[in-house]
């Protein structure tokens, strides 16, 4: 106590206090020019590489345009090899070249690619897929899928199978990237389960695609891993494939009731004369969910055959499927209209307000 | 004759832009949307290409922009695979036509000869 009251009188003395104060002073200036460095330092990262850049992109915009023979060589300017080096100018310009890639066709895009080789990208891509790291893994499979470096596709296919969705997801948008239909031989083997975004994300792959017979389609709609029947059951419905109408129909009794309902829309794009009758003898054994879809369905293929089925379902307790089977009636069946209003007639709740729906809804 | 570009892919921009001087065309490239409005105030394009997915503002603000300029300003539209609403949209709104990327630049430079015609000029040289 006494000591700390002594060094607080010490203080006080003209000799200390200036001593203290000039050191501060330094400090203090010390600090500003370690503040300036720092900022002229990042300045510099900073203006170097934007020169980089504007100058590389320009390079590759001149060199993918000119016109050049195979065998004509890539010169790589000297002054880029020093910027390539360095980490962050390589991915710069590799990313540069991937969103060419993805944005242009053609001999051009043939160039982009001849240009990620030449600069040793491909390297880089590779480093990536090898990481363990799972983002830089989906960032490589990524590159090499966009520049399309189909060797690479026995390491990546092993991938559409990883217990990482995104390296999955990603490895399967390669294979098929790389092979379209064929591409999908990964359903073959795949024992996790595809999620309906990446569902969506391979048939809006798909679509630029011509329309052909898919290899193995039989074969994944009896798969034991419920999402790729789904899936299968999806490009059924989309590419109308008749040839597996029959293993569709044996998707109608499938454990799941996602897929049974996916097989009951698939169906309705792939009918022929016996899809009606099949879907009204599935309906005896469905939940009420999958019952509203295959009223669904049937407003589509029925007629007048399963008209009798169908006025039965008019008394059906549960109003959604006496609304839904009245629309098939007054849709499909020829005289339709004469049933419902007939029935309004005799029974006018619920069934003037279903027939004015009806009418309202199916004149829009 | 000029040519506003807007592209927010920038080595796809310079590709674009050196293609079009190649050819002879006075181009204007914007890597943005914002960028793009406040060129359309200082050049009145003879064309102008531009992408629907954009930073800051949106493509088809920039078509929305050109056409209050000048309604006959032919517009041409970059889109990406199942981007087809913002297509059909851009139609709405006046687009004169569009290109999925990935595209060819041939492609591209056809597209623009016939808005601007100077196609058929081309076909007889």
């Amino acid at each position: 106590m006494i000591l700390s009251l002594l060094s607080i009188f010490d203080f006080f003395k003209p000799g200390f206090f200036y001593a203290t104060a000039a050191v501060f002073a330094v400090l203090i200036v010390l600090l500003l020019v370690l503040i300036y460095w720092n900022l002229y330092e990042r300045k510099a990262a900073f203006f170097q590489p934007q020169s980089f850049r504007v100058e590389f992109e320009l390079w590759v915009s001149k060199w993918i345009l000119e016109d050049l023979q195979d065998t004509d060589t890539i010169r790589v300017p000297l002054k880029f090899a020093k910027h390539l080096k360095r980490p962050n100018n390589r991915q710069f310009a590799l990313d540069g070249l991937i969103e060419l890639k993805k944005s242009v066709a053609g001999a051009v895009g043939d160039k982009v690619v001849a240009l990620y080789l030449e600069l040793g990208f491909k390297e880089d891509s590779l480093k990536k897929l090898n990481s363990v790291v799972w983002h830089q893994k989906v960032k490589g499979i990524n590159e090499l899928s966009v520049m399309q470096q189909e060797d690479m596709n026995a390491r990546i296919f092993k991938l559409t199978n990883n217990r990482n969705k995104y390296i999955r997801r990603e490895a399967q948008s390669a294979m098929f990237n790389f092979y379209g239909f064929k591409g999908l031989r990964f359903l073959n083997v795949l024992t996790h389960a595809i999620s309906d975004w990446q569902q969506l994300n391979l048939i809006e792959q798909l679509r630029p695609l011509d329309p052909e017979p898919i290899p193995g389609l039989s074969g994944w709609l009896h798969s034991d891993n419920d999402t790729v029947v789904i899936f299968a059951l999806r490009l059924a419905e989309i590419y109308q494939c008749f040839e597996v109408h029959a293993d569709v129909v044996h998707c109608l009794a499938h454990a799941n009731e996602a897929v049974r309902s996916q097989a009951a829309k698939t169906l309705k794009e792939i009918a022929d004369d016996s899809t009606a009758d099949i879907l009204c003898k599935q309906y005896t054994v469905e939940t009420v969910r999958n019952q509203v879809v295959l009223l669904n369905s049937l407003a589509v293929i029925a007629g007048d055959a399963q008209q009798p089925f169908l006025t039965k379902e008019l008394d059906n307790e549960n109003a959604f499927l006496k609304l839904g089977a009245a629309r098939v009636i007054a849709t499909c069946c020829s005289n339709g209209w004469a049933i419902l209003g007939a029935k309004a007639r005799e029974q006018p709740s619920p069934f003037q307000k279903i027939y004015n729906h009806l009418r309202f809804e199916l004149k829009k | 004759m000029k040519i506003l570009l807007v592209e927010d892919a920038t080595a796809l921009l310079r590709a674009i832009e050196l293609k079009l001087k190649k050819i002879g065309y006075e181009v204007y490239p914007c890597a943005d949307g914002r960028q793009a409005l406040e060129e359309l105030e200082s050049v009145t394009p003879d064309l102008v290409i531009t992408d629907i997915m954009l930073p800051f503002v949106s493509g088809l603000e920039v078509l929305n922009a050109a056409k209050a300029k000048n309604k006959r300003t032919p517009v041409i539209v970059f889109s990406a695979m199942g981007q087809e609403n913002a297509v059909e949209e851009a139609f709405l709104l006046g687009a004169d036509d569009y290109v999925v990327k990935p595209f060819g630049l041939k492609e591209l430079e056809m597209r623009i000869k016939r808005l601007l015609g100077t196609l058929n000029a081309d076909i007889q040289s």
